[in-house]
């Protein structure tokens, strides 16, 4: 029994045990503000962080072990490395992002298609008509799967 | 914790001065920085990480301090360079 085995251990199970199951509350928090209209946002990113602390940590790990441990501009090149990645790898992925909510708000998506509205129906309908073979396919599918009965 | 761990916390830094003559004390302070920087930090760099997580859930200031903490836990020691070559 040391001191080093107990914080490492208080970490892992920090990390890797108590912050996944807080993701699934903080998804209920931001449920439940999303249903009054407040700003849910704060709590369904940080769900998903809580299942990415061990990533966010070896990101952040990775960043910082570019040079070797007694260069001094380790520092510099772990914020460069952060700003690199920031600039080159997230902010295009976050730029497709904002061009598939552009075409979707384009769209009308959240306030002229909405689940329920008629003509929104017709077109499900009509998607229907059109896989209508697919579904029988599904169908058989399931029934050939529950031939067997439930095990 | 700490106090569970006191009597491995005692053997452990009576190991750092194996000596016991005049640089007992150098050598002590610098087995506890090197103890500091290679153990300790990087396990706080991760409780640092699951702070900011929490912090940021409730939308609290003070996230970002603890995400470059974790940054500067994990890099402490080419801090401690870098600042003894900018002197």
């Amino acid at each position: 029994m040391d001191f080093l085995t107990g914080l490492t251990n208080f970490t892992n199970w920090s990390g890797n045990v108590i912050m996944p199951t807080l993701a699934g509350i903080f998804f209920v928090i931001a449920i439940l503000r999303a249903a009054r209209s407040a700003p849910f946002q704060y709590a369904m990113y940080a769900g998903l962080m809580s299942l990415t602390v061990s990533g966010i940590l070896r990101g952040i790990e990775t960043f910082s072990r570019v040079r070797a441990w007694n260069d001094p501009d380790q520092v510099w090149v772990t914020l460069l490395g952060l700003v690199n990645w920031a600039a080159n790898v997230f902010l295009p992925v976050y730029g497709v992002l904002q061009v598939v909510m552009a075409l979707l708000h384009y769209g009308g998506a959240g306030f002229r298609i909405y689940p329920g509205a008629p003509w929104a129906r017709h077109i499900m309908i009509a998607m229907a008509s059109f896989s209508v073979s697919g579904l029988l396919r599904m169908a058989e599918f399931f029934v050939q799967q529950g031939t067997g009965g439930v095990s | 914790m700490f106090l569970l761990a006191i009597s491995s916390t005692h053997a452990l830094i009576d190991a750092w001065t194996p000596v016991g003559n005049r640089f007992s004390i150098v050598l002590g302070l610098e087995s506890m920085w090197n103890y500091l920087a290679s153990r300790i930090f990087p396990l706080a760099a991760g409780l640092s990480i699951c702070g900011a997580i929490i912090q940021f859930a409730f939308n609290r200031p003070g996230y970002l301090r603890l995400v470059a903490c974790a940054g500067g836990f994990l890099t402490v020691s080419a801090l401690w360079l870098l600042i003894n070559r900018m002197m």
